[in-house]
């Protein structure tokens, strides 16, 4: 799973950078993410800019990021597609991730947990 | 781009049950689907309950198994488009397809992120986008058949 991440004030910015986001990639996702909140990292904009495709198994990929994370942290949705919003809004997870137009917008909002 | 069109050809392709063979799939469905009228967003999406039900095979019908077969055909049927999925893995308890319909994704206000489950929406995800879905297991082979009526909007989103 290609991704480049970079650091912005507290947030780690993960930019994924594949177009989809799919079953065959969905584990070596989840297993890299876990491995910076491992290593520590508690807040993160996830960019979606370049993925114009998700199914079931990178959304549950995701559910399981957040949930490693803890309430502790943030995870915040960034740079979605129609696509990728509409899968989202169907399962209804836009109602527990905070989801951002862009990354920028993402890293000016209010602080979502302490 | 040929709107609405129920003269095309059946189209069909036969992969490896190999989860990297899956996108192939799900691209030929989706431009099936643009070449038929469907907006792009639809067509996406159809591409998604493609690859879910192909995934499903592989998962659950093979246990990730390679060098078994799924095949995918894409059919015209008035005004609709027909995607059937076949198997010969291990098959499904048809009981799900009735256990997901209709209730998929309802959270209450108080649902958090530790309520929701990891897997298992790939079915519900299908039945939400589709307008019919049937599961048979016949002859050591097993079926499911989606159906996607033209000029109707994507069911089950609110």
């Amino acid at each position: 799973m290609n991704f480049e991440t970079r650091a912005s004030g507290r947030y780690l910015v993960v930019t994924i950078l594949e177009d989809r986001l799919g079953a065959d990639r969905a584990l070596s996702f989840k297993e890299s993410l876990t491995q910076l909140i491992d290593n520590g990292h508690r807040a993160f904009v996830v960019d979606f800019s370049q993925v114009t495709f998700i199914d079931s198994s990178g959304l549950g990929a995701i559910l399981s990021i957040a949930k490693r994370l803890g309430t502790a942290g943030d995870f915040l949705i960034a740079g979605t597609c129609e696509t990728v919003g509409s899968m989202f809004k169907l399962t209804r997870m836009n109602r527990i991730f905070p989801m951002f137009s862009t990354v920028e917008e993402a890293l000016a909002a209010p602080r979502v947990c302490p | 781009m040929i709107n609405g069109a129920t003269n095309l050809p059946q189209m069909s392709l036969i992969l490896n049950s190999r989860l990297d063979c899956v996108a192939i799939a799900g691209i030929l469905a989706r431009t099936f689907c643009e070449c038929t009228g469907f907006s792009p967003l639809e067509s996406r999406q159809i591409e998604v309950c493609v690859v879910e039900a192909i995934n499903n095979c592989i998962i659950h019908a093979y246990k990730l198994h390679t060098g078994n077969t799924v095949e995918l055909q894409i059919s015209t049927k008035g005004s609709a488009l027909i995607f059937e999925i076949c198997d010969r893995g291990d098959g499904m308890d048809p009981r799900r397809l009735c256990d997901t319909y209709g209730k998929p994704f309802d959270l209450d206000s108080n649902t958090t992120l530790n309520d929701m489950p990891e897997n298992g929406r790939g079915l519900s995800i299908i039945q939400s986008l589709m307008d019919a879905v049937e599961y048979t297991s016949a002859n050591n082979t097993n079926r499911l058949t989606m159906t996607k009526h033209f000029g109707r909007t994507v069911g089950n989103q609110r």
